[in-house]
């Protein structure tokens, strides 16, 4: 297994190369977004990029965290600059 | 969904948000209509509105009509609570060249001597009214009354109150055809054969008028146009914060039309139309997608005017139709066999009137005047269908 | 940025086993072909690759399979690009404009003729609780098993659960990744003479299933047949999981409901849906069958649908599992072919083991009924559409005055204008309309519309700019 570092929120975070960073983000917590009218705390559901629940911000860029392979050097944000009422 | 009444007394055919404007007023004023709608209330014309409640860049002639217009809008939301979103974020009407500038300067001076609150806008006085709309404009026109109103819950709303009010209203329930008995109205004839007879028929169709009316010999100069639009992902709120609309040049045919908002949802809606295309009357029929090059200009349009939203995603597109007649303005009024009534011919902004026009047909239908003042008798002068020849052929 | 320009004969759209065998059967007949995949590697979920080298997936068969298949398309000529998202298709004179996301990037691609292969989605049924995080679909959780590290990531007990013959799976690919499976909750309770039934007219399927039964038993999960999920429980997250079992007229028994404590995962299925958004969008006849997974796409049997040039293989045509979607691909794939004049292999053999493989799946899905229903009753305050909060009460209200449609409850409640674009909420939505007694087919479905999924700005006017010189080209 070749590991590589990627940074969650800023954070440098170590784990194995060309991981569905779905896994990564629920190894720290279980949800990273909020529901647009309730706010209710949000993770991973589909896990196949049908939902949009595991949204997140990857190299500026906005991505389903279920389709990204963790690889060296990405920047992962989860504070949701955009999406949010 | 439930069974069809054999007879009524007022039928409205179309439950957008004309022939449910129509059926309120009606309720209110204690007849007691059924509306029918061939598939959803307000799920055609309606729902892919904008609805932008205002009278910046009406022109002049209808300005009276379309100042109390909104006043109903803003009655009816205070009256209801405002469940639909009614909104007064105002409207700013941006310039790009000198012949906008002149335009624009033209519309402030006319309706500014008319009592409207609308002025210009400087590009440094445009930076405080839409802080993120920095592309190269020279200025703005500025109506800070302009509102907007949430198309299908407006819709809803309208339903409900006419229902309180006495009306019956169904849904999936098309009509086919006017039944004429000696010379006279006589009632509808749905799809599946049914008859249903009724002495006052209000043909309230949008761009499906025309077929209807043909069966009673009444033929329509209403044509259907495609209108389109886009929803980019929910934003921020106040990411916009204005209705941001191009202005259009004054006295010709709109040769260009952009208009830009975000929804109550933080959706961004936007749309900018360069050349309308030629719409085959039976595309209103067939789900449409949107022209490929109608969401480049509109891309190019929103990217120009709001840089720092240039690379958000898209999330939707939708296709409508509206009932275009030969000078822009409604036929409402009585036409045809004796109890034939229309009010459609929205011209892709039928939602303002809407209130309004529902109160001026119910009004002419039972023979009273429901708009205030001399605006029953102006309504009748703007919007009588006599006014086109092919209507009395 | 301007879009990068493929131009082909045959399109694929999907890299899953329908959409591999297509892209080989058009390749070897000859044709120039492009088979596009959203995901990183091809395989679809049936075949899906596993990214670690030592992960303990890297030999299965189903692994193997879409190595092989893969690499049989590629060797016949096919151009396989992976993590390349279809977001809209439109037809142009002389075939079909696909814009695809390509990594971020435009591409524009050119076909004569298209095969849609685009799969299968969870038919996710909501239940109380079933937004807590922590809860996932079965297909995520077989997912994450296989392309992850092996392990799932939450802490705490694991609980599978739903219905049908997938669950087996997935509680296989538990057992084969090595993480423990602590409960499997199962709706259905087929009965044995039914499932001899089905056996006995398919005895191939025998050993597969004997093995899908043993993986179960050696998980050590504590198995609940004939019960249900009723609630998810738990504040910010998954909690505890609240089963029960089912009365004989399909109703749980909530008197003799019990609590499952400490789950970190629910992972839960009711079956699954065919992909139908670029079927839809190009306008080709859909039917709806329950026990197809609902709105598919209609094709004759050589997989042609409505729409000229434009076939379909796979799921999109039905849900039915990875050997229907095989032969209906090799079919489709030769016959989109063919029609564009190349000499494409004979493909009878491929139509009739398609109707046998078809038998076998319509009989599982007898055993294994689809509930079309909610499978428990929701509280006014739950949520249906997950993307814009609106809950269970919402539609209800909405039906109640009048919105009889898919597209109606939309728009009066804004249930499917999110992102998922209700792919999510459409059988939610669908199962409240049943319940006030709207059917399936009069509820419809809302047909997708430009972009197939959410895409930046740039992107969707860099393929449409590529679309409109196709549209406008001499």
């Amino acid at each position: 297994m070749s590991e590589v570092e990627i940074l969650l929120d800023g954070a440098p975070v170590t784990c194995a190369e060309g991981l569905p960073l779905t896994e990564v983000l629920m190894a720290r917590a279980p949800f990273w977004r909020q529901s647009p009218r309730q706010g209710a705390p949000r993770g991973m559901f589909c896990g196949m990029g049908l939902c949009f629940e595991c949204v997140v911000v990857v190299d500026g860029a906005w991505s389903r965290a279920c389709l990204e392979r963790t690889r060296a050097g990405m920047s992962v944000r989860t504070d949701q600059p955009e999406d949010r009422p | 969904m439930t069974t069809l009444p054999q007879s009524a007394e007022v039928i409205v055919v179309g439950g957008g948000i004309v022939g449910l404007s129509v059926a309120l007023a009606l309720a209110e004023a204690g007849a007691k209509p059924l509306l029918l709608e061939a598939k959803s209330f307000g799920g055609a014309v309606t729902g892919g509105s904008l609805a932008a409640i205002g009278t910046h860049m009406h022109g002049l002639a209808e300005y009276g009509v379309m100042a109390h217009a909104c006043d109903l809008w803003r009655a009816f939301a205070e009256r209801t609570g405002n469940p639909f979103e009614h909104t007064a974020q105002g409207q700013v009407g941006f310039i790009l060249d000198a012949e906008g500038m002149e335009s624009g300067e033209g519309w402030v001076a006319e309706e500014r001597a008319l009592g409207a609150p609308c002025r210009m806008l400087t590009p440094a006085g445009l930076a405080e009214v839409e802080p993120r709309l920095t592309g190269p404009v020279l200025g703005a026109t500025f109506a800070p009354d302009t509102a907007t109103v949430n198309p299908f819950l407006a819709a809803r709303t309208v339903l409900a109150e006419a229902r309180a009010a006495g009306a019956v209203a169904l849904d999936h329930a098309p009509v086919a055809g006017l039944l004429v008995e000696a010379g006279r109205i006589a009632g509808v004839c749905m799809a599946d054969g049914a008859e249903i007879r009724a002495g006052q028929v209000v043909l309230a169709s949008g761009p499906w008028s025309q077929e209807i009316s043909v069966s009673a010999g009444v033929c329509l100069p209403l044509v259907p146009r495609q209108a389109q639009c886009l929803a980019a992902l929910r934003q921020p709120p106040g990411t916009i914060r204005r209705i941001v609309s191009a202005v259009e040049s004054r006295g010709g045919v709109a040769s260009g039309y952009t208009q830009i908002q975000q929804a109550g949802s933080g959706q961004i809606l936007f749309n900018t139309v360069v050349d309308f295309i030629e719409t085959p009357p039976e595309a209103k029929d067939t789900v449409r997608e949107v022209p490929s090059g109608f969401v480049l200009t509109s891309i190019d349009t929103l990217a120009t005017l709001f840089p720092s939203l240039a690379e958000i995603p898209l999330l939707r597109s939708w296709v409508r139709f509206e009932a275009v007649s030969p000078d822009a303005r409604f036929l409402a009024g009585a036409v045809g066999p004796e109890g034939l009534w229309v009010c459609a011919g929205d011209n892709g902004s039928g939602y303002c009137r809407s209130l309004m026009l529902g109160r001026f047909l119910a009004g002419e239908i039972i023979g009273a005047a429901l708009l205030p003042g001399a605006l029953q008798a102006d309504a009748r002068a703007l919007y009588a269908p006599q006014r086109f020849t092919q209507v009395a052929a | 940025m301007s879009a990068a320009h493929l131009s082909c004969d045959v399109a694929v759209v999907g890299a899953g086993p329908a959409g591999l065998a297509a892209a080989r059967a058009a390749a070897e007949a000859g044709a120039r072909v492009v088979c596009l995949d959203a995901f990183a590697t091809p395989g679809g979920q049936y075949a899906m690759q596993p990214t670690q080298a030592e992960s303990p997936f890297a030999a299965t068969a189903p692994v193997a399979l879409g190595r092989a298949a893969a690499r049989a398309a590629g060797e016949a000529g096919a151009q396989i690009l992976c993590g390349a998202e279809v977001f809209w298709g439109a037809c142009v004179p002389g075939g079909f404009c696909l814009s695809v996301n390509h990594a971020g990037r435009a591409l524009a691609v050119e076909a004569k003729a298209l095969v849609v292969a685009a799969g299968a989605m969870e038919r996710p049924l909501p239940f109380p609780g079933w937004t807590l995080p922590g809860v996932i679909g079965a297909g995520a959780a077989q997912r994450l098993l296989k392309t992850g590290t092996g392990a799932l990531p939450l802490p705490g007990k694991t609980v599978l659960a739903g219905s049908g013959p997938f669950l087996l799976a997935v509680a296989q690919s538990f057992a084969k990744a090595g993480q423990r499976l602590d409960h499997f909750v199962e709706m259905q309770r087929p009965l044995p003479a039914d499932v001899a039934k089905v056996f006995a007219r398919h005895p191939g399927k025998l050993a597969e299933a004997a093995r899908l039964g043993l993986d179960l038993r050696r998980s050590g999960a504590a198995r609940h047949v004939g019960h249900m999920v009723t609630r998810a429980l738990g504040t910010d997250r998954l909690e505890a999981v609240e089963i029960a079992p089912l009365s004989a007229s399909g109703q749980p028994v909530m008197g003799r409901a019990r609590e499952i404590d400490g789950v970190g995962t629910l992972a839960i299925g009711y079956g699954f849906q065919p992909v139908i958004d670029l079927t839809t969008a190009l306008d080709a006849a859909h039917d709806f069958h329950a026990a197809l997974g609902g709105w598919h796409c209609r094709a004759d049997a050589d997989g042609r649908t409505t729409v000229a040039g434009l076939w379909a293989a796979g799921e999109t045509l039905g849900i039915g599992g990875a050997v229907p979607a095989q032969l209906s691909g090799r079919i489709a794939g030769a016959g989109a072919a063919r029609t564009l004049g190349f000499s494409a292999p004979d493909v009878t053999g491929a139509t009739q083991a398609l109707g046998n493989a078809r038998a076998f799946a319509s009989a599982l899905a007898q055993l294994y009924p689809p509930p079309q229903g909610l499978p428990v009753a929701l509280p006014e305050d739950e949520l249906i559409c997950r993307c814009e909060d609106v809950t269970a009460g919402d539609i209800a209200t909405a039906i109640a005055e009048g919105a009889h449609e898919s597209f109606a409850v939309k728009t009066w409640t804004r249930a499917g204008m999110g992102p998922c674009q209700g792919r999510i909420c459409g059988a939610g939505i669908a199962a409240a309309l049943a319940q006030a007694g709207v059917p399936a087919d009069k509820a419809s479905y809302n047909r997708a519309h430009l972009p197939l999924r959410p895409v930046p700005l740039p992107l969707v006017r860099a393929a449409m700019q590529a679309q409109t010189e196709m549209e406008t080209r001499p």
